[in-house]
């Protein structure tokens, strides 16, 4: 299950009538939308729109059924047994770019308009203040660091110094390869930023 | 007549090829300190060509008083002028007070000329002031000396580093620069650091895990209670080695130096500067301050 799927699952559970709801699946061989509605006393198109959620997430089934004037759905369950699986190891992502990025020669940016504060015990930058915008519209981010991020920022060649690639700086910077994700996140995030470039 | 053009002109080549030698050869912006002699010596021109005029126009017949007011007047100011351009680049409350005194006193002295018959009230205050300026030295003499030994070697710490620098386009960073490693014991840190603040070198500021040595062309490191807030080189009890120079520091010279190369530099000087220090070469460390032009 993707993350986009398990928020739209985890939204449907969240719903106060879920419960009752699900109740009603079980014990109906099938149903409708206005039945229940009318069984749980509330909006029909509540229901509808949970009923249609669950279908798209393939937990129930429905049935076209005409009587009388319009035809309508009945709902039943698909399966009995409902298992949220998110493989968290996927928001890394790049996992294929990773090499890529290790390589990738970077230096601090001239004159970017970002200030680096030092830690107290001066070895490494606790967190960078970026400043977005124009005018009226100028924004200040700051981001705190972690350990190792603050510890390779504190090795980011000057802007006048020669390019060092994201490997030889966490190399002199002694950050294990655990931590290189953030790292390359932490670059990712400056380069957008226009704090780093890169050659 | 003549014969004081000629030496006007004289005194103005050679005032004029003063500043010439000493701007080129510095890669160093000029200190405020600089301006009260070139001041002072000017003054005695202006002084000569006023008391001239004012001879010629009383030799005319035109009523005028043989004390040089226009030049006592311009020096007045410029010694307050340059209090306050001082307590600007320094931040030290001295130099205004100071210029402040200097100023009014000066400003008197127009009245203890002997030309003027009876300077009443202002012989009194003149003599006054200058007691208070006497005293006033007097009283913050370790400031001023300490200000001034710690900014002239500064000043030869920046120069000593921007040698063989090539230049480059302004590269500067708030960023600390990682200036490596050296071997080091405590004790022989401190012993350093002893040493180094001894000879007005630089200002320590102790921490738990570092010695911060401070040193500055403009904040004087008399009014400065942390050592971050100046140019300094931190040197970890581990050895390791940093340097974070600040943006009026790197201002200061007059071409823009490669500032990565500037803070490695930096952090070269010092560890070996730590070196001559162990092996008990002391001396060499003043020499080669010294030495630097």
């Amino acid at each position: 299950m993707d993350f986009k799927e398990a928020a739209k699952l985890g939204s449907c559970l969240s719903k106060d009538y879920a419960e009752d709801l699900f109740r009603l699946l079980v014990t109906y061989e099938s149903i409708s939308s206005s039945e229940a509605a009318s069984r749980l006393n509330i909006h029909i198109k509540t229901v509808q729109d949970l009923m249609e959620d669950l279908f798209s997430l393939q937990i129930l089934e429905r049935e076209e059924v005409y009587e009388g004037k319009r035809p309508y759905f009945r709902y039943h369950l698909k399966v009995n047994k409902i298992t949220m699986e998110i493989e968290l190891k996927s928001f890394s992502g790049k996992e294929k770019n990773k090499d890529t990025r290790l390589q990738l020669k970077i230096r601090e940016r001239k004159n970017a308009g970002v200030r680096f504060t030092t830690s107290r015990s001066s070895d490494y930058i606790s967190n960078v203040v970026i400043w977005t915008g124009e005018g009226r519209n100028r924004s200040e981010r700051k981001i705190n660091l972690s350990m190792p991020q603050g510890r390779f920022l504190f090795h980011l060649p000057f802007p006048t110094a020669e390019f060092g690639t994201v490997k030889d700086i966490m190399k002199k910077a002694r950050i294990d390869e655990t931590n290189m994700p953030e790292i390359i996140d932490i670059v990712d995030v400056m380069i957008e930023f226009g704090a780093i470039e890169t050659l | 007549m003549f014969n004081s053009c000629i030496f006007v002109k004289y005194i103005k080549n050679e005032a004029y090829k003063i500043l010439i030698i000493m701007s080129s050869k510095s890669k160093i912006r000029m200190s405020i300190g600089w301006i009260y002699p070139i001041g002072i010596f000017t003054s005695y021109i202006f002084l000569l060509l006023e008391f001239q005029l004012r001879r010629m126009l009383i030799q005319n017949g035109i009523e005028v008083r043989g004390v040089p007011y226009l030049t006592i007047i311009l020096v007045a100011l410029m010694f307050i002028i340059l209090g306050i351009l001082q307590w600007f680049r320094y931040r030290n409350r001295i130099y205004p007070v100071l210029g402040f005194l200097m100023g009014i006193t000066t400003a008197q002295a127009s009245f203890v000329f002997p030309h003027y018959n009876n300077p009443g009230l202002f012989g009194l205050t003149y003599f006054i002031c200058f007691i208070l300026i006497i005293l006033f030295i007097l009283i913050n003499w370790n400031s001023l000396y300490s200000h001034e030994r710690f900014e002239i070697n500064s000043r030869r710490l920046f120069r000593l580093a921007s040698e063989r620098i090539i230049k480059a386009d302004n590269g500067y960073t708030e960023r600390p620069f990682s200036g490596g490693k050296t071997e080091c014991t405590r004790d022989e840190l401190l012993g350093f650091v002893r040493f180094l603040h001894g000879n007005y070198i630089i200002k320590p500021f102790y921490y738990e895990n570092y010695v911060c040595l401070s040193f500055s062309m403009n904040t004087s490191l008399m009014v400065i209670y942390e050592g971050n807030e100046v140019s300094h080189v931190m040197i970890g009890y581990d050895g390791s080695v940093t340097v974070k120079l600040s943006d009026k520091d790197y201002k200061d010279y007059l071409e823009k130096l490669s500032f990565d190369q500037l803070c490695a530099s930096f952090a070269d000087i010092f560890i070996r500067f730590f070196d001559y220090y162990k092996k008990g070469y002391e001396s060499r460390i003043m020499i080669e301050l010294k030495s630097v032009k």
